[in-house]
């Protein structure tokens, strides 16, 4: 039996007051084992990415329960769960958030450092993330001397690196060419097959065949489940 | 789009706005304060003149040089461009003329103030008692808000409010003129126009004392009619030596031409060349701050719309177009904070100005608000915002498209070139002030004043002065420019302190951009604040020092001296010492009640009573030795004042060479040993005190000085000044009464002691090297500001050595300062006066760390705005950090590192430029350059500890999650 490394019970999320409010979620109950990777589908304003940050612990959602690698998120000191995000979660963001005074190899790095791993053993870890993304030889290279694709990867080697159990990847191969994409996407799959799980956003079904399972998001709810190639062909019609 | 972009960004306008408006407040506070506290024409013609046509006093004899301003009504000697402000033509001995007789026409009312000793509730005081119908109709509105009625006779008085609760009577109720015997019955009350709250007064009848006490006061005299007095009458009255104050001249002033007391030679301070050099180098000063801390404000709103800039440049907009969006903003921002700074400006002055003013009429005569110059102040604050936009308008306008739309943030590498061209501008600034200093040493040079002429000096040491303004601001300009290799100088030596200082530098070095303004806007605001601190303290230390205590604070000092110039007997000597006795115990009992007392008592003194009557020869002169042999303290010569008495040393140190050479006067006051010495001269060390150590911590109010106990203890005597310490014994000498004792025992230089040798009262020539008399006494020294003083001995010495001691003085030691009331009662208590030890009339120290505690919120409040700016760009790299779990300890950590590096960066330049432009304009304001050590560690380094502290504990423990990132 798998552990469940994430567990959303009936999360809802507003945000705006008044005219302006809009409901992202309204009642997602999401589990995902340990080695499962998740496809999250959905149009623009469906809610996807809320789900993201509500699995990371970035944002609060109104009501309804997250627990992360058996810990109960918004219940849990702002200090646990800054060291959750070190230690246990890898977030891929939509738009990289890289630091731009920081090498491609220091942002990798830095999650490590934060943790209080060596200078020296960091920068090895980084330096197999980077190698696992194809990317070692931009490693001293600052963001805007990079292009957006490899921007994309630095971020994903910064949420793989170390023994990140959970990794939330929020249209990770947005910036990339169909090859490295997959490329990307199969580094991914291989970390999560070696004992992590994740969810990963994405309008891409190519990237979303990748994943055990494919949800399918609408008004923030969840109403359509893939496990087969059949079933996402389906759900695709959905989309 | 201006006004869009101002309510999209709420605190970011805001803060910007802010920035503007803090000067615009202070302007507009300013110019508030000063048109409410000068009274308009009307306002001036009601509270000096009420309703009569002029006031008229006669101060010189008559001159055909004697002039006036039309406003002020002392007239003054002129004499070939020489004002004599005080005296009148020293030749001319005619009499002054009544005023009364040099003009026809009028009816007069006369003013003339005398001083009296009254008894007031607690004690007695004296207070302004002015012969003054101030209840007549025509003098309405210079005396006002009468209850009661006029006096009607002699023995009647009116008081002000502040007299009436001193003295603590009701209308109706009696003060008793102590010096006179009197008493007066208050009728009513009535206020003085030109009378503070604190000031007491008390109005009779013309001539209800003087004309009693025939005492000679001034007087002045309201012209009571129709007819104006003009400004060609008040001339003539002038050469009369009277000097007016006109209604008609008030309302309708003279032009400065029709003015003879500027042309001939009187100080015109409205055109002065030194005024204009002192806007020139002042004005700069003030504003660099503010244009600084603004340019900066507006440099992070440019690079705040710089996206918006890149894309509308990708649509083909132009560059002028471009540079519209950010002036208009800057524009927008400015006119809001210029409107925002006045209104915050005139509301501070209203409720400030009653505080600020010393209470009288004239002083504050009404909430006057300079509409049309603050309409222009305002103006000025969307001015400021103009033009300080004009350089980011340029440099948004010139934005690389391509990478700003890419999301590239980095800057070009940091500039050799610019270090080279900062460290030039460094290197003429330092070495343009450091030549300033010889170069005003010159013109300090009596010799120098003496060539070139005193004007002319002036002007030069202006320019000079001028100059070293200027190579200060080209050094503080370096520096600004230079700010980039200041933060690459701080990663080098800070980036080793971990991580947390590691990623703060390095963010420091490429952002700098956004914290180059954080750098120059504290370099400003610490150059400003070092100058305002180190230029006081330069001004007011010596003045402090100046200061003598005459015993330890809140400390009643009496004086041993009295009453024996009237005893001329043994009997009547003896019958005095019981009598002072007495006297003392019940002067004591009575002092302790007036406030908590820490200690007191009656101290003995041994007190030679030489010359006992004042025996005089039939010649005059005074009969040394009447009284036999007495002990005199031996002094060292080298401790008597060098200026005062002939000493191998009095040629270099004589008062004449001292008053010409500011550093001469300077250099003995910093040699301790000369710090009491007219006190060593001018006092009689054969007066000194017997007593014990509870005595001696009586005497020092408390203050423990263990050695000089334990001395006592051990029958050695304790000396308050090292010039009567010879080889650790004090040497009495016995020698002829009435002596002066700083010629004792020593040598007479140069013959300047002339009237020595000197003959004892039996004709004898007396030998000062051969006293009759010689006892060496153990002794130590102690230090007291008392300067009575001279030493101690302990009572079993004296009875030793025969020498005989009285209770002669007492001392009172309050335990917290004394409120008027509580004075009033110790003048009763000390009829034959007492001093009280209050301390310097100014706090140095507190005015100091006012000083700093100002100008440490500028600098604070800088660096906050600045910073705070510079933080909201580096928004998305702190919430970056924090979601991939950076701890708030970590981000705070930066964040503080990075406001310490800054501000720290800052105050230590910025505040180092300040202080030596004060060191160098110091030879120009005639003292020695002093900083204030504690004050200015606090302006430089608990500033910046502070400023680090405020962003340890402001960083937010999370960070919002853009929810249009998130509904994706």
């Amino acid at each position: 039996m798998t552990n469940t490394l994430i567990d959303l019970q009936d999360i809802r999320k507003t945000y705006g007051t008044g005219e302006a409010q809009v409901q992202a979620l309204a009642g997602v109950t999401l589990q995902v084992r340990e080695g499962e990777l998740v496809a999250v589908m959905g149009a623009s304003g469906s809610g996807k990415s809320t789900i993201l940050a509500i699995s990371g612990g970035l944002e609060r959602p109104d009501t309804g329960t997250t627990k992360v690698n058996g810990m109960e998120l918004f219940s849990t000191p702002e200090k646990e769960l800054a060291r959750l995000r070190r230690q246990t979660i890898g977030y891929v963001f939509q738009d990289f958030n890289l630091i731009p005074s920081l090498t491609a190899i220091e942002n990798v790095a830095l999650p490590l450092e934060l943790d209080g791993v060596t200078k020296g053993q960091a920068k090895k870890a980084a330096e197999e993330a980077l190698e696992l993304m194809q990317i070692k030889e931009i490693a001293k290279r600052f963001p805007d001397q990079i292009s957006g694709g490899q921007r994309q990867r630095v971020a994903i080697a910064r949420s793989i690196v170390g023994s990140r159990k959970v990794i939330l990847a929020d249209e990770p191969t947005g910036a990339l060419d169909s090859r490295t994409g997959e490329a990307v996407i199969r580094a991914l799959r291989e970390r999560i097959d070696g004992g992590a799980a994740g969810i990963l956003v994405t309008h891409d079904a190519k990237n979303a065949a990748w994943a055990d399972r494919i949800l399918l998001i609408r008004d923030g709810v969840i109403v359509d489940e893939a496990r087969t190639k059949r079933d996402l062909n389906e759900l695709m019609k959905n989309v | 789009m201006a006004r869009r972009d101002v309510s999209r960004n709420k605190l970011q306008s805001f803060l910007v706005i802010f920035v503007i408006a803090m000067p615009v407040a202070l302007g507009a506070f300013a110019f508030t304060y000063r048109e409410s506290s000068k009274p308009t024409p009307q306002e001036l013609v009601q509270y000096s003149l009420g309703q009569t046509q002029a006031k008229l006093a006669a101060t010189l004899p008559p001159s055909d040089k004697n002039f006036q301003t039309p406003l002020e009504k002392n007239v003054t000697y002129i004499d070939n461009g020489e004002v004599h402000f005080e005296e009148g033509d020293p030749n001319n001995t005619a009499s002054l003329v009544d005023p009364r007789k040099s003009i026809s026409g009028y009816s007069w009312l006369s003013e003339a103030m005398t001083y009296q000793t009254i008894k007031t509730k607690s004690g007695q005081a004296r207070l302004n008692v002015i012969e003054v119908e101030a209840w007549n109709k025509n003098l309405e509105g210079r005396y006002f808000d009468l209850k009661g009625r006029g006096p009607k006779n002699e023995n009647e008085a009116l008081v002000n409010a502040a007299a009436l609760q001193r003295l603590g009577v009701t209308i109706g109720g009696e003060v008793k003129l102590l010096d006179l015997g009197r008493t007066l019955t208050i009728v009513g009350t009535i206020e003085d126009s030109t009378a503070t709250t604190a000031m007491s007064e008390v109005f009779v009848q013309p001539g209800a004392i003087t004309s009693k006490t025939f005492e000679q006061v001034q007087t002045s005299y309201y012209a009571v009619g129709d007819k104006p007095i003009s400004w060609q009458q008040i001339m003539e009255l002038n050469k009369l030596g009277i000097g007016v104050l006109s209604k008609a001249v008030i309302l309708d002033p003279p032009a400065k031409s029709d003015v003879p007391y500027y042309s001939a030679g009187g100080f015109d301070n409205s055109n002065s060349f030194v005024n204009v050099l002192q806007v020139l180098v002042l004005l700069p000063i003030l504003l660099m701050p503010v244009i600084i801390l603004t340019g900066s404000a507006f440099s992070f709103g440019a690079r705040r719309q710089v996206r918006s800039i890149a894309v509308m440049s990708s649509m083909g907009a132009r560059k002028s177009t471009l540079r519209f969006i950010t002036i208009s903003n800057g524009l927008w921002l400015g006119f809001l904070g210029g409107i925002l700074g006045t209104l915050i400006g005139v509301i501070a002055s209203y409720f400030a100005l009653p505080a600020l003013s010393d209470g009288s009429k004239i002083g504050l005569p009404g909430f006057h608000v300079p509409w049309l110059l603050l309409t222009g102040v305002a103006i000025s604050g969307a001015l400021i915002g103009g033009i300080v936009s004009v350089i980011p308008a340029f440099t948004a306008s010139k934005v690389d498209v391509l990478s700003t739309l890419r999301g590239s943030r980095r800057d070009a590498k940091v500039k050799k070139r610019s270090g080279i061209f900062s460290l030039i501008l460094i290197a003429i600034g330092v070495v343009g002030l450091f030549v300033s200093v010889p170069v005003l040493l010159y013109l300090d040079d009596s010799k120098t004043r003496t060539e070139l002429g005193w004007q002319v000096v002036s002007q030069y040491q202006s320019i000079t002065s001028l100059l070293a303004v200027l190579a200060s601001f080209i050094t503080i300009l370096g520096l600004m420019l230079g700010s980039s290799w200041l933060l690459v100088f701080a990663r080098f030596i800070f980036r080793k302190l971990g991580t947390a200082a590691n990623f703060a530098t390095n963010d420091l070095v490429f952002n700098r951009k956004r914290f180059t303004a954080v750098i120059a806007s504290v370099i400003a605001t610490s150059f400003v604040a070092a100058i305002v601190i180190s230029a006081y303290y330069t001004v007011a230390k010596p003045m402090a020092d100046y200061y003598k205590p005459q015993g330890e604070l809140n400390q009643v000092v009496l004086p041993t001296d009295y009453n024996e110039n009237k005893l001329s007997s043994v009997e009547e000597l003896n019958t005095y010492i019981n009598k002072r006795g007495e006297e003392l115990g019940q002067a004591v009992k009575s002092a302790s009640e007036v406030a908590e007392v820490s200690s007191a008592g009656t101290i003995n003194v041994h007190r030679s009573f030489a010359n006992l009557g004042y025996k005089y020869y039939d010649t005059g002169e005074l009969m040394l030795g009447a009284e036999g042999q007495i002990p005199f303290a031996k002094l060292d010569f080298n401790y008597l004042c060098p200026y005062m008495s002939a000493s191998p040393e009095s040629k270099k140190y004589n008062e004449a060479n001292m008053a010409g050479d500011w550093k001469l006067a300077k250099q003995i006051s910093d040699q301790a040993k000369y710090s009491d010495c007219y006190r060593l001269v001018e006092s009689m060390p054969s007066d000194f005190i017997v007593a014990g150590p509870e005595d001696l911590r009586m005497l020092l109010a408390g203050r423990v000085d263990s050695n000089a106990e334990a001395a006592l203890k051990d029958g050695k005597a304790v000396v308050f000044n090292k010039g009567y310490l010879t080889n650790g014994k004090l040497q009495l000498q016995w020698h002829p009464s009435g002596l002066g004792s700083f010629s004792i025992g020593n040598e007479v230089y140069d013959g300047e002691l002339k009237y020595f040798p000197a003959q004892d009262v039996d004709g004898n020539l007396i030998d000062f090297k051969k006293p009759s008399r010689i006892e060496n006494i153990d002794a130590v020294f102690s230090s007291s500001p008392d300067q009575r003083l001279n030493f101690i001995i302990p009572p079993k010495i004296a009875q030793r050595l025969g020498i005989d001691y009285y209770p002669m003085t007492a001392v009172i030691n309050y335990a917290q300062p004394l409120t008027v009331s509580q004075k009033d009662t110790l003048v009763e208590a000390f009829p034959s006066g007492f001093h009280l030890e209050e301390g310097p009339s100014f706090n140095l120290e507190g005015i100091a760390w006012l000083l700093a505690a100002i100008a440490g919120l500028f600098v604070l409040s800088s660096t906050a705005i600045a910073l705070g700016l510079s933080q909201i760009e580096s928004r998305s790299d702190h919430s970056t950090l924090w979601s991939i779990g950076a701890s708030k300890l970590f981000r705070s950590r930066v964040v503080s590192f990075q406001a310490l590096t800054l501000s720290l960066l800052g105050t230590v330049f910025g505040s180092t430029v300040g202080f030596l432009l004060v060191y160098v304009l110091s030879s120009t304001l005639r003292s020695q350059f002093q900083i204030p050590v504690p004050q200015t560690l606090f302006l430089v380094v608990g500033i910046p500890l502070l400023a680090a502290v405020g962003f340890l504990v402001g960083t937010p423990k999370r960070y919002k999650f853009n929810p249009r990132l998130a509904l994706d």
